[in-house]
């Protein structure tokens, strides 16, 4: 076979496939890297000139010192996460009727999802964050500490299962409302707001923080980006790491209890 | 109409923008509270000045996409419906602004602009500075949103895609949620006039806020006029060499 269309086999295929047709996006890719390097300035210069109003160098613990990194790396971060589109193409297929084909395939639906979506992301990840990454150490000087670098790819993957298990599961609700885009503008809202991308959680205080740091939002963006920078004690990030796996597998189990009930609605309605 | 009846059937979808509606303006008065209760703020702007400028800036980003989504119309252009348009007795431009908008942005419109009442009873404003600041945002609303459609005309040949136009938006809106002033001169020059976001939120604020004042609005008046109609020539200018995909 062709090397070209020859994707493999299985889930495996599926992702390598989506991961070399997006590939294919040059402008887009380009696109979302320029804005990923230019939008985080404003962040950054509205709180140096917060910080140098308010005649200090640390506010609530955070270091002037750290923004520049802290506000690129988040940023770099929003290009991938939350992982979204699961829950889209869910309605999208429940709408067009769709699923039904991919039901008759010999293939588990929502792994199939779970393909689709790691190619998609993975992309996207190697493309638009790793190239903000390594611009912005580059610039910054900034040089992660191997274990530290060893931990924050724990927690992207770990932030990957979160993220895609709870937006499966909103994609399952489809089968029920139809269109879901209100939910997952709603989710989206509470992970931009919530999530440490316009303030750094320790910033928040104290008490808004400690409930953060123990939702699923405050460790997707915030989590990763202070254990890389060495911000975060190694207690803070051990705990955000088993607030991860308690999310996961609660939004595991949610899922795979929603998809039994939800695909049963499906057939009965013809699927 | 059909747009929003489609909006109002989906029951729960139309509940969860009204939760949306609801929450997305704490997102601006969380971030204004929390900047204002650990640190001195922005330098020469109030808890509530900064409201203001946020909510303005909030009611833009959802104003635009509501009366002009680039998706839409790169979607109409590359699948051939745009032709539809061009075949009525009214000009392209009018079908432009009518049919590619996202009626779901209603919610934020409506509760930034409630923000925008909250901030402002907060403050010491007159009328005259509400009727400068109502006319400057019109002005800068609509140069903001024939600048996306301008975009989206002068990058379509080349990349076929509103990828491009919508990062281009998103940036700049993240620039325009801030005082220009923030970012120094060279900025606020580039902000007025390459990239003029600050007609549609700075200048607005500045003029309810009693910072500028008549010459600010005689500017404001002067430029957005000015810009409209570059603006309007590039639009129309593309329209005229727009070849159909049926020939």
């Amino acid at each position: 076979m062709d090397k070209d269309t020859d994707f493999g086999s299985g889930y495996f295929g599926i992702a390598l496939l989506y991961f070399k047709s997006i590939v294919n996006y040059r402008v887009e890719i380009v696109a979302r890297i320029v804005r990923g390097l230019i939008a985080p300035l404003a962040t950054v210069i509205l709180w140096t000139v917060i910080y140098a109003a308010s005649n200090t160098t640390v506010i609530n613990g955070f270091p002037s010192s750290d923004i520049f990194i802290y506000f690129f790396l988040t940023a770099a971060l929003a290009r991938v996460f939350p992982v979204v589109d699961v829950s889209q193409d869910m309605q999208s297929d429940i709408k067009s009727g769709d699923i039904a084909a991919s039901l008759m395939r010999p293939m588990n639906y929502p792994l199939l999802q779970f393909a689709t979506s790691f190619g998609d992301t993975f992309v996207d990840f190697i493309f638009i964050t790793m190239p903000i990454f390594l611009l912005v150490c580059v610039i910054a000087g900034f040089i992660p500490a191997s274990v530290n670098t060893a931990v924050f790819a724990v927690e992207i993957v770990l932030g990957f299962l979160m993220t895609y298990l709870m937006f499966f599961f909103v994609g399952c609700l489809a089968a029920y409302f139809v269109n879901i885009n209100g939910i997952v503008n709603v989710l989206l809202w509470v992970f931009n707001v919530l999530g440490g991308r316009l303030i750094p959680l320790s910033v928040f205080p104290t008490w808004i923080a400690s409930i953060l740091a123990l939702l699923p939002f405050g460790t997707v963006f915030y989590l990763p980006v202070v254990t890389l920078s060495g911000f975060a004690s190694w207690s803070y990030i051990e705990t955000g790491i088993l607030v991860m796996l308690a999310w996961t597998a609660i939004f595991l189990m949610m899922s795979v209890i929603m998809w039994k009930i939800s695909r049963e609605k499906i057939m009965a309605s013809g699927g | 109409m059909f747009n929003w009846k489609s909006f109002l059937y989906y029951r729960t979808q139309f509940f969860f923008y009204l939760v949306y509606a609801a929450v997305s303006p704490l997102a601006s008065l969380l971030f204004v509270y929390v900047v204002y209760s650990v640190s001195a703020g922005v330098p020469g702007w109030s808890f509530y000045q900064l409201l203001f400028l946020s909510g303005v800036v909030g009611m833009l980003s959802s104003l635009v996409p509501y009366i002009c989504n680039p998706s839409g119309l790169v979607y109409a252009l590359r699948y051939g419906t745009f032709e539809v348009f061009l075949t009525r007795p009214y000009s392209a431009f009018t079908a432009l602004m009518a049919n590619y908008g996202d009626t779901t942005n209603i919610a934020g419109i409506i509760d930034e602009f409630l923000l925008v009442v909250y901030a402002a009873l907060h403050l010491q404003v007159t009328f005259i500075g509400v009727a400068m600041t109502a006319i400057v945002f019109i002005l800068g609303t609509i140069i903001v949103t024939m600048l996306m459609q301008a975009i989206v005309m002068l990058t379509y040949r080349a990349f076929r895609t509103a990828s491009v136009t919508m990062n281009f938006f998103n940036t700049f809106m993240q620039f325009g949620s801030y005082p220009l002033s923030i970012y120094g001169f060279t900025a606020t020059i580039i902000f007025t006039i390459l990239i003029p976001v600050g007609f549609a939120t700075y200048y607005p604020a500045e003029l309810l806020t009693g910072k500028a004042g008549t010459e600010i609005f005689i500017f404001s008046l002067i430029g957005s006029l000015i810009i409209m109609g570059v603006l309007y020539s590039i639009i129309a200018k593309r329209l005229k060499s727009y070849v159909s995909a049926m020939g």
